[in-house]
């Protein structure tokens, strides 16, 4: 049998759940908190191989 | 005496108020909020994630891409100003060229992206410039975004540098690394540019990667102590051993073999 405590508490939760589903799905990926996703209006090429420049290296060797 | 109906009643309204509670509760959580101050990179933030998915939005649709091991930024402008926050009046951190000091487009390693208060994109790179791991923010629309397939990570004590493309392991290199006096600090860097010796006889060998960060200890080196990767003129003294300033040295054959590989931008993790 249903009393206000239990419908109160599963209509708490239905309201978190559902909150949650309209918040992931209304609020723009860049607001995720790692890098594992990015948003861009630009389009995204596939990188190739460095071109070498002709320099003597200074590096730490 | 309350009638059933208006228990019901009661019930039913006292539901529709606590399920309209629960999403104000939930929508009103914070989710991120923007860094205010110069960032380095931490642990959690590993370059070596090989999940990155990017989504790609157009006017008529939105596409997802994936299978990078990350993304590099190669900046558009003549200049670039990069920022301690995603903001157009945040502090400028740091004004860098289209191309560095060696002639090489000016390439970042992307750790993040986040919008400003006017909806414009901005991307936290990791930058060529000490103290190494130091990050900012650049706006999205000044560079030029490409995918990375390939990532390497370096293990020190074995002396083994290993080449992935996503999950795969394409190859493991032997390496000579730095000495005890002159160690390769671990760090997570990128491959800024890479060099040709117009003389390949010598200590580099046939090419040089230059990476964004630097030696510890060499501070007033050249260039400000540039760690590299490059190849060798004695293999037979330089692998598996404590050679170097700091650089990881390696075979001619296997540098030779990266620089038809990997593009700027390719991250470097180093394992201490």
């Amino acid at each position: 049998m249903l009393n206000r405590k239990r419908v109160g508490a599963i209509a708490l939760a239905a309201g978190m759940a559902f909150g949650g589903v309209g918040l992931s799905h209304g609020a723009p990926t860049t607001t995720t908190t790692t890098a594992k996703t990015m948003t861009t209006t630009t389009t995204i090429r596939r990188a190739v191989a460095a071109a070498a420049v002709v320099r003597t290296p200074r590096q730490t060797g | 005496m309350t009638s059933p109906i208006r228990r019901v009643a009661r019930l039913a309204g006292l539901a529709v108020a606590l399920v309209l509670v629960g999403m104000g509760v939930r929508i009103l959580l914070p989710v991120q909020r923007a860094p205010t101050s110069p960032e380095r990179s931490t642990s959690s933030e590993r370059l070596s994630s090989p999940a990155y998915t990017v989504s790609t939005t157009t006017p008529d649709a939105a596409r997802t891409l994936v299978g990078y091991s990350g993304y590099a930024a190669t900046v558009k402008p003549a200049s670039i100003e990069v920022r301690d926050a995603p903001a157009p009046g945040a502090p400028v951190r740091v004004v860098l060229p289209d191309h560095n000091e060696n002639g090489a487009p000016q390439t970042f390693f992307i750790k993040d992206e986040q919008r400003d208060a006017s909806g414009e994109v901005w991307y936290r790179v990791l930058l060529p410039i000490r103290p190494n791991g130091t990050t900012g923010w650049v706006r999205a629309a000044d560079v030029e975004v490409s995918g990375l397939p390939y990532r390497l990570v370096v293990y020190l004590a074995q002396f083994r540098l290993d080449v992935f493309q996503g999950p795969h392991l394409l190859r493991s290199i032997e390496l000579g690394v730095g000495t005890d006096q002159t160690p390769t600090p671990g760090g997570e860097y990128y491959i800024k540019e890479l060099l040709r010796p117009p003389d390949p006889n010598t200590v580099y060998g046939h090419y040089v990667f230059g990476l964004s960060g630097f030696s510890n200890v060499l501070v007033n080196w050249p260039d400000g102590g540039v760690l590299g990767i490059h190849g060798t003129n004695d293999p037979a003294h330089a692998i598996a051993r404590k050679v170097s300033h700091g650089c990881l040295r390696m075979r001619n054959e296997d540098i030779e073999y990266l620089a038809g590989l990997l593009p700027l931008g390719t991250p470097v993790e180093v394992e201490t």
